[in-house]
């Protein structure tokens, strides 16, 4: 059976995009909520439950990979699918905010 | 037993939990910290200095979670309580900065319920056999016994549909525009 087509996973939720985003390095969970809030400057933040869950799905859909365990923190990295799913997700945002910005700026 | 423990005793949904979040945080307000929750809405608390500590509950089975689970909750500031039958239970002093969710998103609530509704689903077939089939039994002395078992499966089954029912509503209030 052939894998999931990457389109399938589109579009992401705001946590998991970020969640991609943040993985372009190894980080462990921590690292991952951190640079969220960086990169979304503030307007994101994933508990704790919520980045839990999404490491399980991802995984579990080679969308990222374990890079390192220890001292019981997992270190993940986006994998070739997961930066498919990624490139994906950010050409749909673009068409998104593209087409918004030009509606409204006629009104 | 010191006599800074004390017993409280206080029924909540499952479709609820927030509501057992608030009353947590309350008693906290209080000065009574939770020390373990038990099954039946039983809780023990230790009388302590009132502080705003908000609670958090997850729903996940015990074979899921791991040292990663745990970690991932320390590293956010979140102190570990306990579990009971799969609830875990995690609190953190109110004004520390960081959020005071452990679930951000919308997704990731409902996902925590259809863990609870998973795992409720896998008593579902011995109710149902049990209320189908054991009527079919002829009647003899021990008529009564399964009449009994019978009559109470479906109390039980009647019981979890409508739980059942409660956490799915619950999950569709969740979804978003």
């Amino acid at each position: 059976m052939a894998g999931k087509d990457f389109t399938e996973y589109l579009p992401l939720t705001e946590s998991t995009y970020y969640i991609l985003l943040a993985l372009v390095e190894p980080l462990h969970g921590y690292g991952v909520m951190q640079k969220t809030e960086t990169l979304s400057s503030g307007t994101v933040s994933i508990g704790p439950g919520t980045l839990y869950g999404a490491f399980t799905t991802l995984e579990k859909e080679k969308l990222i990979m374990l890079v390192k365990e220890e001292e019981r923190r997992k270190s993940y990295i986006l994998t070739e699918k997961g930066k498919k799913v990624l490139a994906g997700q950010i050409h749909r945002l673009e068409i998104m905010t593209r087409c918004g910005k030009t509606i409204l700026s006629k009104l | 037993m010191s006599e800074d423990l004390i017993n409280k005793s206080k029924w909540f949904w499952a479709w609820a939990d927030d509501k057992e979040e608030a009353w947590l945080r309350a008693n906290a307000n209080q000065g009574l910290h939770l020390v373990q929750a038990r099954p039946f809405g039983l809780y023990i608390f230790r009388r302590g200095i009132p502080r705003d500590v908000v609670y958090r509950l997850d729903y996940i089975s015990s074979l899921k979670k791991d040292d990663h689970y745990f970690q991932l909750f320390k590293d956010a500031n979140w102190e570990y309580v306990g579990e009971m039958m799969g609830w875990q239970y995690w609190r953190k002093e109110a004004a520390d900065g960081s959020s005071d969710e452990i679930f951000t998103d919308s997704e990731s609530k409902m996902k925590k319920y259809r863990r609870l509704l998973g795992f409720m689903a896998i008593f579902l077939p011995v109710l149902i056999f049990n209320v189908t089939n054991l009527g079919d039994i002829p009647s003899d002395g021990r008529t009564f016994f399964f009449t009994g078992v019978q009559l109470l499966s479906f109390a039980l089954l009647l019981f979890y549909s409508y739980a059942m029912l409660r956490i799915g509503l619950r999950i569709s209030q969740l979804k978003r525009l």
